[in-house]
C-alpha cells in the first residue's frame, strides 16, 4: 500500500495554555490535531502528577500531523507560545495512508 | 482559653477532621487509596450546588439589609488588600522572589470555598447561628485578590536586563477573565445561588433530601480526598522552607485578625463574623492558581499550591476553625 511521508509533532505542555497552542496550529493552517490526556511524569522541572481539583494545573499532549513545510513553519510558533511554560515539543517522521487528510 | 482547647479537641474528633486526617495519613503512607478524579469533581460540584442554593434561599427568606451590603463591600476590599500584607510577609519571612511572592499573595487574598463549607458545618455542630447567604461574600472575595497579585507582580517584578518582566507573552486578559469569572465552581456557585433565591424555601424543601441532607457525609468524603491530595502534594514538592512555612501560617492568622476587626466595626454577629474571619484566613487553590498560571508563568505556581493546599488548608481545618470561632465569640455580639 502506498504511504506518504509526513511530520508528526507532539507537544506535551501545561493545559493552562492549550488554547494558545491550538490557536497557533489553526493559524498556520494545519488540517487537524488530536489532544491526549497525560497523567504524570518526570522531567526538567522535576516529577509532576495530575492533581485533580485544580484546573489548569495539569498537562496534556497535542499531536499534529503536518507536511514537512508546514511543520517547519509551525514549530517556531509553538516554541514561542510555550515560552515560560514547562513542556516539550517532539518532531518525528511518520507515514500516513490518506495524504489528503493532512495539510 | 480552656474553652478554646476544648473546642479544638472536639473539632479534632469530628468526622470531618478525622476523615481529612485519614486522607493525610493514607497519602503520607503511600496507600493506594484514591478517590477517582471524576468522583472528586462530582463531589465538589455537589458541595458548591448545595451551598450556593442554601445561600440563595436564605437571601430570599431574609432579604438584604444594609449591614450585609456593607460586609459585601468590606469583603471585596479585604480580598484586594490582603495580598499586599501577604506579599510583604512572604518576601520577608520566606525570602521568595517578587513575582512568585505576588502570585502566592493573590492565593491568600482569595478564599477557599471548601474551608468556608467546613466552617458552616463546624458552626452547625457548635450550635452557633449564622446566615447561609454569607456564601455570596465568599463568591465576591474570589477575584479582587487576583488584580492585587497582578499589580504587585508588575510593580515589583523588576525586569532582568533585556527580558520581559513577567512573561514573554502578553498576559491574556480576556482569557484570564474567562478563567476567573466562568470557572466551573464560580459559575455553579452563583448559578445555584440565583436558583435558590428564585425558588425560595419551597424550592429548597422539594430538593432537600438530595441537596441538603447528605451534605455532611459528602463533605467527609471530599475532605478525605483533600487529605490525600495535600499529602501527595507534600510528597511531590517537599515541605517549604521554615520561613515560608511560617508565613503560610501567619498570613491566614493576620487575615483572620483583620477580618475580625472589620466584623466588630460593622457589628456583625458571631456566627456570620466567624465565617467572615474564615474567608479572610483561607487561601484559594482553585480559581487563583489557574489565573496566575496564565498571567504570571514565571511565578512558582507549585509552591503556591503547596502552601495553600498542604499548609494553610490543613491548618485552617484542624486548628483554625475552633480558634476563629472562639475569637468571634469573644469579640462579637452573639
Amino acid at each position: 500500500m502506498q504511504t506518504h511521508r509526513k511530520k508528526r509533532i507532539e507537544i506535551i505542555v501545561e493545559s493552562a495554555i492549550e488554547h494558545r497552542l491550538v490557536a497557533a496550529i489553526e493559524a498556520e493552517g494545519a488540517s487537524g490535531y488530536t489532544t491526549h490526556p497525560v497523567i504524570g511524569g518526570k522531567g526538567h522541572h522535576g516529577a509532576w502528577q495530575e492533581i485533580g481539583i485544580t484546573p489548569g494545573s495539569g498537562k496534556l499532549a497535542i499531536v499534529v500531523i503536518a507536511s514537512p513545510e508546514l511543520a517547519e513553519r509551525l514549530v517556531p510558533k509553538l516554541y514561542a507560545a510555550m515560552a515560560d511554560y514547562s513542556g516539550v515539543i517532539l518532531m518525528s517522521d511518520v507515514e500516513v495512508i490518506r495524504s489528503a487528510h493532512f495539510s | 482559653m480552656a474553652s478554646i482547647a476544648q473546642a479544638a479537641a472536639e473539632n479534632l474528633l469530628s468526622p470531618m477532621v478525622l476523615f481529612f486526617a485519614l486522607g493525610l495519613a493514607a497519602g503520607w503512607a503511600k496507600s493506594d487509596l484514591a478517590i477517582p478524579e471524576a468522583i472528586a469533581k462530582a463531589l465538589s460540584i455537589y458541595l458548591m450546588m448545595s451551598i450556593g442554593m442554601k445561600g440563595g434561599i436564605a437571601l430570599a427568606e431574609n432579604g438584604i439589609d444594609q449591614r450585609f451590603l456593607l460586609l459585601c463591600l468590606a469583603g471585596i476590599l479585604l480580598s484586594f488588600l490582603l495580598p499586599f500584607l501577604a506579599y510583604v510577609l512572604f518576601r520577608r519571612l520566606g525570602g521568595i522572589e517578587p513575582v512568585s511572592a505576588a502570585a502566592i499573595a493573590a492565593h491568600y487574598g482569595s478564599i477557599s470555598i471548601v474551608t468556608y463549607i467546613a466552617a458552616t458545618a463546624y458552626l452547625r455542630e457548635a450550635g452557633l447561628a449564622f446566615s447561609d447567604q454569607m456564601v455570596a461574600i465568599a463568591a465576591l472575595m474570589e477575584t479582587p485578590a487576583i488584580m492585587a497579585g497582578l499589580f504587585l507582580a508588575h510593580r515589583f517584578g523588576a525586569p532582568a536586563a533585556g527580558t520581559a518582566a513577567i512573561s514573554a507573552n502578553r498576559p491574556p486578559l480576556g482569557r484570564m477573565a474567562h478563567e476567573v469569572f466562568l470557572n466551573g465552581s464560580v459559575t455553579l456557585l452563583i448559578g445555584a445561588f440565583v436558583i435558590g433565591w428564585l425558588t425560595g424555601g419551597k424550592g429548597g424543601e422539594s430538593v432537600a433530601a438530595f441537596m441538603f441532607d447528605p451534605f455532611k457525609g459528602v463533605l467527609c468524603l471530599f475532605l478525605l480526598d483533600m487529605g490525600l491530595l495535600a499529602a501527595r502534594r507534600l510528597a511531590q514538592s517537599g515541605l517549604p522552607r521554615p520561613g515560608t512555612l511560617l508565613a503560610g501560617i501567619l498570613v491566614p492568622l493576620c487575615g483572620a485578625g483583620v477580618a475580625l476587626l472589620i466584623a466588630a466595626l460593622l457589628g456583625i454577629p458571631a456566627g456570620n463574623g466567624m465565617l467572615f474571619v474564615v474567608l479572610g484566613a483561607s487561601a484559594s487553590y482553585i480559581a487563583v492558581p489557574a489565573a496566575m498560571r496564565l498571567a504570571l508563568p514565571r511565578a512558582d505556581g507549585g509552591l503556591a499550591i503547596t502552601l495553600s493546599l498542604a499548609v494553610t488548608f490543613p491548618f485552617n481545618i484542624v486548628l483554625g476553625l475552633p480558634l476563629y470561632a472562639a475569637m468571634a465569640q469573644a469579640l462579637l455580639q452573639p
